[in-house]
């Protein structure tokens, strides 16, 4: 699991432990006591603010991940040139350095494809979707040498599970 | 019944009866069918009752577009003639007119799509992003892409002639406008009466909550499907002129412009549903306040001016897309407040109220419950920043199981159990059955959307005949959820037909509150439960523990050289090869090959029949590799 994906996985499992607390609370609170329908109605102008308020947080705290804009301009960059078809992928070159920026870009012949790597671990180290009239650049440095896998995410007809191709990161 | 529907037109109560029987009696079928389409599905990715990998696509096109317009889509559309007869509005001429177009529109699209995928091998899923219907690698022809868009161009047409037909119900007599104008009729219908009270009066009463959503959707839905129905329209004509072309950003665009909104053609009818059920039900008003009506102002608007958020992926070079996208990040945030909002409303009004747990009250609880937890996954995929994490894994797939099974589901469910009896006459054959019911979907659901939801953080991808190597499938648990599911349904089917014949009812044993209690906290144990195993089991294991090294030793010791260019150049796509575990069926298969090395080198260099030379692909040690490899048995 990726680190994102971690922290996607603990925030989530909280968040819903919350949730089913308030299924609790709601639920043993029938038949029990009374409230006053009006005072709850009034409060929903507050609950309203505290959702946006949450949602802007949420906002500011993830707009840096956008990942469309790279900043890893300049020497040493390596590019390698990805052909996605029906149904395989045609990767050149199939090896680059490890510590060094490298601008993927991505093309499909006919259809809409994925094109997302895994390390050795099988954990997603990035994904981009192409097109076909179009190119789709992706900047990535990756980190650990070694063998990774790509796949295709987008389905693109009976052989999209078999477009299995390989990436080596060298030192 | 409510008193409105008491005082109702009988003519009118005729017909949004009849109406409303005559879609739940599609969409129930719909349903039985789609589900079992959805565990064949499910069965074959484990190995149980392995399909071909492009039938198992085709299924799972007609599973999603099936279950989602044709059966939750179809229910909600239909119970919301019987949700406005009930506040008042029942249908009059020229709407009552489209409901009924509505109703053959939709059987007939429906056939259309359950024959082309089914019977004529149409596999491009429920999306159908252009150009793949025109690409099928030969599994079908132009002319059943074509055929299956005009059946998708007719399920079109039938939300098109249903939102007319709903609006042309919601401004009539019944909302008491002391304005005649067809504006401000709409605008009542929108709420508008709670924000500005003088402009937008009426005498005696304001209009009912439950005519605000279903007012929304249809405005929305109006504007969201003219654009696919010209595109489709457009494919039908290429499918016979094939020079046709169509810009893949405008076409995967428009797809989603609709693509997004149709999801709410599901939630905002079924919201309108639990405003009118679930006050009825805890006995009180709805406590909601006139801030209620901005948030659906919010989604009348937001509703069709966001889409991007399912093409974060897509931001190609000289296009404006990467700049669309991130401006949808907080547009999206937006159809956030109609949920949030709903839900304070909803969870109040049944606190300390005389909510009675009936199977139809604990269905629409535990609606409330998935919905607020679907809704917090979908904030997820509404972040750029998360969803290059889930996109296109299972997380999506667990994301709108949740919302489409456990919440519009169980409101459609909960909504049955209520009307059936109003409908036919007759009361529901056996409450606790339909508890039993209730709460085994419910828990099979959860746990079943759990998995997913984890399996897509591990990455594994969706829409996978077969999953990659190296990714589990958790095939003991995910296969008993599902088998609880079934079940489940099957408790349903009984309770259905016996209340249909009007078998004599079964006493009730009591409400199982204490099962209740039991699965909401088994299911609260296992999402923790399931997060630290899989952490833990994720960190611990071995530094290339999956699926590759695994294939690996078991062929003893050190890959061969040619297994990596037999991955590479696609080999396993078209051929069987068991050390690869690859399941081609184009060419034949590699694993009782009598060639030589050298003589496979020479089909692989110079190609063959229908293989392709890939003399110019590959350098001429990989291809010694390859034929080594194969030749070798691995």
């Amino acid at each position: 699991m990726s680190e994102t994906a971690r922290i996607l996985a603990v925030g989530f499992t909280i968040t819903t432990a919350l949730v089913v607390v308030v299924a609790f609370v709601v639920a043993l609170s029938t038949n029990r006591g009374s409230m006053d329908p009006e005072e709850a109605a009034h409060r929903e102008r507050t609950w309203l603010w505290i959702v946006l308020a949450l949602m802007g947080a949420l906002l500011i705290a993830t707009v840096f991940a956008i990942p469309y804009f790279d900043d890893a301009e300049g020497a040493g960059r390596q590019t390698v040139r990805v052909e996605a078809f029906q149904f395989g992928f045609r990767i050149e070159p199939d090896s680059v350095a490890a510590g060094e920026p490298v601008e993927f870009e991505v093309r499909a012949r006919e259809v809409n494809h994925g094109f997302a790597i895994y390390d050795s671990r099988d954990r997603l180290v990035l994904q981009v979707q192409a097109m076909p009239e179009r190119v789709q650049e992706v900047v990535h440095t990756f980190e650990q040498p070694g063998r990774y896998r790509v796949l295709c995410l987008e389905f693109c007809g009976s052989g999209h599970q078999a477009m299995v191709s390989q990436l080596r990161v060298t030192r | 019944m409510t008193e409105a529907a008491a005082t109702l037109d009988p003519v009118e109560r005729h017909h949004a009866r009849r109406l409303t029987l005559m879609y739940l009696s599609v969409s129930t079928v719909v349903f039985f069918v789609t589900g079992l389409l959805g565990i064949w599905l499910r069965s074959s990715q484990s190995d149980l009752a392995r399909v071909d990998d492009n039938t198992w696509y085709a299924l799972m096109t007609a599973h999603g577009l099936g279950a989602f317009l044709g059966w939750a889509g179809f229910a909600v559309m239909g119970l919301a003639w019987w949700v406005l007869a009930s506040v008042g509005f029942g249908p009059r001429g020229f709407g009552r007119q489209l409901g009924y177009a509505t109703f053959w529109l939709m059987t007939i699209g429906l056939a259309g799509v359950i024959v082309t995928t089914v019977l004529m091998h149409f596999a491009a899923s429920w999306v159908f992003l252009y150009p793949l219907p025109f690409e099928s690698a030969g599994e079908w022809n132009d002319t059943t892409a074509g055929i299956f868009s005009a059946s998708v161009l007719l399920v079109g047409g039938s939300i098109l002639t249903w939102c007319v037909g709903i609006l042309h119900t919601v401004v009539g007599p019944a909302l008491h406008a002391v304005r005649p104008g067809i504006l401000n009729r709409l605008g009542l219908a929108l709420g508008f009466g709670y924000l500005w009270p003088k402009r937008f009066a009426t005498n005696p009463s304001s209009v009912p909550y439950p005519v605000i959503p279903l007012t929304v959707i249809s405005i929305d839905m109006i504007i969201a499907t003219l654009p696919l129905a010209v595109m489709l329209v457009v494919m039908v004509i290429k499918s016979f002129a094939p020079s046709v072309e169509v810009d893949p950003l405008l076409a995967k665009n428009i797809l989603w412009f609709f693509g997004h909104p149709v999801v709410y053609l599901l939630l905002f009818p079924a919201v309108a549903i639990l405003y009118l059920l679930v006050p009825r039900l805890a006995g009180r008003a709805l406590v909601a306040g006139n801030v209620v009506s901005v948030a659906w102002l919010v989604a009348l608007i937001a509703n069709v001016s966001i889409w991007a958020h399912h093409m974060y992926l897509d931001y190609p070079e000289g296009t404006f897309q990467a700049h669309l996208n991130t401006a949808h990040q907080p547009l999206t945030y937006l159809i956030v407040l109609p949920s949030a909002l709903s839900l304070y409303s909803l969870f109040f009004t049944i606190y300390r109220s005389s909510w009675q747990w009936t199977a139809a009250s604990t269905a629409l609880f535990l609606a409330l419950v998935s919905w607020f937890s679907a809704g917090l996954s979908g904030i997820v995929n509404a972040t750029i920043g998360f969803d290059v994490v889930v996109h296109n894994t299972l997380w999506i797939v667990g994301h709108f199981h949740q919302m489409a099974l456990l919440n519009v589901g169980l409101v459609i469910i909960g909504a049955l159990y209520v009307f059936l009896p109003e409908l036919l006459g007759r009361p529901l054959w056996s409450e606790a059955l339909g508890k039993w019911h209730v709460w085994l979907t419910f828990a099979g659901g959860s746990v079943n959307s759990a998995l997913w939801l984890y399996q897509g953080l591990e990455g594994t991808p969706r829409r996978f005949s077969v999953l990659p190597e190296g990714f589990p499938e958790y095939r003991a648990a995910a296969l008993t959820a599902v088998g609880v599911i079934a079940f489940a349904q099957v408790l349903f089917a009984v309770n259905l037909v016996q209340t249909i014949r009007g078998a004599e009812r079964r006493e009730s044993r009591g409400a199982p509150v204490a099962e209740a209690l039991l699965v909401i906290g088994a299911v609260a144990l296992i999402l923790p439960a399931a997060l630290a195993g899989y952490v833990i089991g994720r960190e611990t294991a071995p530094e290339g523990g999956g699926g590759a090294a695994a294939a690996t030793t078991e062929t003893g010791g050190e890959e061969h050289p040619g297994a990596a260019v037999f991955a590479e150049a696609g080999c396993g796509t078209c051929h069987t090869f068991g050390p690869a575990g690859s399941t081609g069926t184009i060419g034949p298969s590699l694993d009782e090959t009598q060639l030589s090395a050298a003589q496979i080198a020479q089909v692989v260099s110079e190609g063959r029949g229908a293989m392709p030379a890939f003399g110019d692909r590959l350098t001429r040690q990989q291809i010694t590799d390859v034929a080594a490899y194969v030749a070798e048995g691995g």
